[in-house]
């Protein structure tokens, strides 16, 4: 899904992640029953996932997997902030609920971003863009290979807790009184893997001195992305939209 | 014990964010000070990797029915020593905030804070350590990694109350809060501190020169009280500056409850053995009855019927945006298809 | 030309690994080292890349002796294939790892780049390039392995246990490619058939020490002498 080519996945990493760090930051800022104001802010996230291409779908899942925490801290403000925001004929909307979904927006606003960034950035545009940061070769060395041996080490684990698992009374995780061993046996497989990838490592000449970037300018469409994304959300910020809707109520009888 | 975005105001988020970056760049300037570093750091990669998957395995607490989880940070603080398990640790926690959404972006100083800086930075050299000065034993390992699992998680688990409560999104007061979270935690502490003993007990008696190795290694920070006196300090003043901005929001005298549910929604898809292992936290309390007055409504923006109404049609109007764009996207895909293809 | 001699390894723990260990590889010769689980063929591969040093006695590779301070060129003229092409593979992205190499070396990107994708080429999985070897099938991951070590060009390669992991027709493919490699090689493997069909010669190792030497079709079909080192001889069809 990273490695696409379109518009979103063509851009500076630096910028998309400038725009995507500023993006939350002014989605945060927002006050804590900002409920309406903010709901301009999704049309950024909206029009860079139909320009990326990213499937609604799957970013949706990958989002409800998040929000849990959100939603629980939430509920607090759900039960203990009764005051009346609004009444609609006999059915009144309490302010808890206002700051219950501004936080559960908030938290969906945040996480989508989040996870836009990723899926239009493949990692290793991310470690180049790590690199232009000056971030030290060792954290990026670091972030690579830890990524890289995720996959294999959680194979390794399964594979552990199947053969447990098959050979074991019951079959839904490893009692109390075995996890010394068998987190000690991956933990000692690990460091052994460790050595051998060491090894590999020094038999083609590691450590040599880093090597620069290949030079990636900041064109001005990279420029432009970044003053529609944050521009539009810093006016999304300043301009209350009830300005608006107070023409709509106009209109209304 | 994941912080997330929406639950930080961005003072806060951007703080905890530079203390953070602060004591990473500290941390590879000592590694590279060391002359075994280009050793440590495939070591430093794959103990990254072996928390990520130990994170994974599920255990069952006898006789009770529940499960749990490990995180494994003092774990890797004990092997590693104090520098290397804090870098491992930040980049294990930068690639759950980037991959798997859990915690986010403005979220990952506090994280790094609460989970890396405080077991690997302060317990591990203020409490660790000196319990196995006199030698490792299998007694000095459990009494050692008991405490400072334990001590870690109160911390911890305190770093996750302030923040919360110094960015002042919800409506949780402070030592309800409190109240909830620090037994939460001290019950999984001691499980996890019982569970990093045993591990550490077996890594000894197949492998004594990793444990001890890592006791006398200097990659150590030399922390003393002063420093940390000094750092909360530094700490205190900028929540409580924070803090009081917003302490009259927060009234006291209830409990809540909390539970975390936190998905791994990559592995559950790739493997069904990860249905299993995908880890549930719970933590349980009581519902409060507490009367709770609130902030004028006229405070709150849009709320009139109009307002829903212009909210609605702005949210309308966005969705369409999005599937016109994918429309227009799909009718002309022979350009981007053709590029997808190379790969 | 590779020459062994004498060469003795004994583990921290005063265990003997290898013992008087002798035996002599001609340029662009390739040579199977074969025998039983622990008979001392890992120690050997490790000795000649010197990650282990033996206590007694010399290898030499192209008339330089492996010693510590020979190191670098040693490994600029050795390249190992590690049994497991996961420990080999730690880059995120397949090109990363056929390029780790050469860029240690201190190789302009252009010249890093033509050598990359020249050895994909090679080794028919360009198509392979931009993707993590977390999602390869055993053979690409074996082929993967072998090419970041010959963007590097060595004269010598040592392979363990090449075979292992790999389907009949990955299998197939790697006989093949052992075939068109001109380099000297050594291999270590449980596999004879592969022996037979790549190598023109073989040393047989049992408890660390050179039970017999010759060409393969000698050795392997020698029930005696195959029995005596745990082997199983190959049947004449």
């Amino acid at each position: 899904m990273a490695v696409r080519d379109t518009p979103i996945h063509r851009l500076h990493p630096l910028i998309k992640l400038l725009a995507s760090l500023g993006f939350i930051l002014i989605v945060v800022s927002f006050g804590r029953y900002s409920l309406i104001p903010m709901i301009p802010m999704v049309f950024c996230p909206t029009v860079v996932m139909a320009l990326s291409e990213t499937p609604y779908g799957l970013l949706l899942k990958r989002c409800a997997l998040a929000l849990p925490f959100c939603l629980l801290a939430g509920i607090s403000n759900l039960v203990l902030d009764t005051g009346t925001a609004l009444t609609l004929g006999s059915l009144s909307i309490s302010t808890g609920l206002f700051s219950f979904l501004t936080l559960l927006f908030k938290a969906y606003l945040s996480v989508i971003t989040v996870l836009l960034l990723v899926a239009t950035t493949p990692i290793h545009v991310i470690s180049e863009a790590m690199q232009r940061l000056k971030i030290p070769s060792l954290m990026i060395t670091l972030f690579e290979m830890t990524y890289r041996y995720l996959g294999t080490l959680l194979e390794e684990a399964s594979a552990m807790a199947l053969a447990y698992g098959l050979r074991s009374r019951q079959q839904k995780g490893i009692e109390l009184r075995h996890m010394g061993s068998f987190v000690g046996q991956l933990l000692l497989r690990s460091f052994d893997r460790a050595e051998r990838i060491y090894q590999a490592m020094k038999l083609r000449g590691y450590p040599a001195a880093h090597l620069s970037p290949t030079e990636r300018k900041v064109s001005s469409r990279d420029i432009l992305y970044l003053v529609l994304v944050l521009g539009s959300s810093l006016i999304f910020r300043a301009l209350d939209i009830t300005g608006a809707v107070n023409i709509i109520e106009r209109l209304l009888p | 014990m994941h912080m997330a975005d929406a639950l930080l105001s961005p003072a806060v988020g951007l703080t905890m964010g530079a203390v953070s970056a602060g004591a990473m760049a500290l941390s590879v300037s000592r590694i590279n000070k060391d002359d075994l570093s280009d050793k440590k750091v495939p070591l430093m990669a794959v103990s990254g990797a072996f928390v990520f998957a130990a994170q994974m395995i599920n255990f069952t607490i006898p006789a009770t029915g529940s499960s749990g989880h490990i995180g494994g940070g003092m774990l890797l603080a004990a092997l590693l020593g104090g520098y290397p398990s804090f870098l491992t640790l930040s980049v294990v926690l930068i690639i759950q905030a980037l991959f798997f959404a859990d915690g986010g972006l403005l979220a990952l100083g506090c994280n790094i804070f609460n989970m890396g800086l405080i077991p690997c930075l302060l317990v591990y050299p203020l409490v660790f350590r000196p319990l196995l000065k006199r030698g490792v034993s299998y007694k000095s390992l459990t009494l050692a990694s008991i405490l400072s699992v334990v001590s870690g998680l109160q911390l911890g688990s305190l770093g996750v109350v302030l923040e919360t409560a110094a960015s002042g999104v919800t409506e949780l007061p402070l030592n309800a809060f409190l109240l909830v979270m620090q037994p939460i935690h001290l019950a999984i502490g001691l499980v996890e501190g019982i569970i990093t003993a045993a591990i550490l007990g077996f890594v000894h008696r197949m492998r004594p020169d990793l444990v001890e190795a890592a006791q006398s290694v200097p990659s150590t920070p030399k922390v003393t009280f002063k420093k940390v006196l000094a750092l909360l300090a530094v700490l205190t003043v900028l929540t409580g500056g924070i803090l009081s901005l917003y302490a009259s929001k927060n009234p006291d005298g209830l409990e809540w409850s909390i539970e975390k549910v936190a998905g791994t929604s990559e592995l559950s898809a790739e493997n069904p053995l990860h249905e299993s292992a995908a880890f549930i936290q719970d933590r349980t309390a009581l519902m409060p009855d507490y009367d709770y007055t609130s902030e004028n409504s006229s405070t709150i923006p849009g709320t009139s019927l109009a307002g829903l109404i212009g909210g609605g049609l702005t949210f309308l109007l966005a969705g369409v945006t999005g599937l016109v764009l994918s429309r227009i996207k799909k009718k002309k895909p022979q350009f981007t298809r053709l590029r997808e293809n190379q790969y | 030309m590779i020459t062994v001699e004498n060469v003795t390894v004994s583990y921290p723990d005063k265990t003997l690994a290898l013992r008087q260990v002798s035996f002599t590889v001609k340029e662009g010769q390739s040579l199977a080292l074969v025998g039983p689980n622990g008979a001392g063929k890992s120690t050997l591969l490790l000795a000649l890349v010197g990650v282990l040093l033996p206590q007694q006695g010399t290898i030499t590779i192209d008339g330089l002796k492996v010693a510590k301070e020979s190191l670098p060129e040693i490994r600029r003229r050795v390249g190992m294939v590690f049994q497991n092409p996961d420990d080999q593979l730690f880059m995120p992205m397949i090109y990363d790892d056929l390029a780790f190499g050469p860029r240690n070396m201190g190789f302009s990107e252009e010249k890093v780049r033509a050598l990359v994708e020249d050895t994909l080429e090679r080794l028919q999985i360009s198509h392979l390039k931009k993707r993590s070897s977390l999602k390869l099938s055993g053979g690409e991951k074996r082929m993967a392995a072998i090419g970041t070590v010959l963007t590097m060009n060595p004269s010598v390669i040592v392979l363990d246990e090449p075979s292992s992991f790999l389907d009949p027709k990955a299998r197939r493919n790697l006989i093949g490619l052992l075939g068109r490699i001109k380099q000297t090689k050594i291999i270590a493997t449980h596999d004879l058939d592969l022996a037979l069909e790549a190598c023109d010669q073989a040393v047989i190792l049992n408890k660390g020490m050179v039970a017999a030497s010759g060409s393969p079709q000698e050795l392997f079909f020698d029930e005696g002498l195959m029995e005596a080192c745990q082997l199983e001889a190959l049947k004449r069809r």
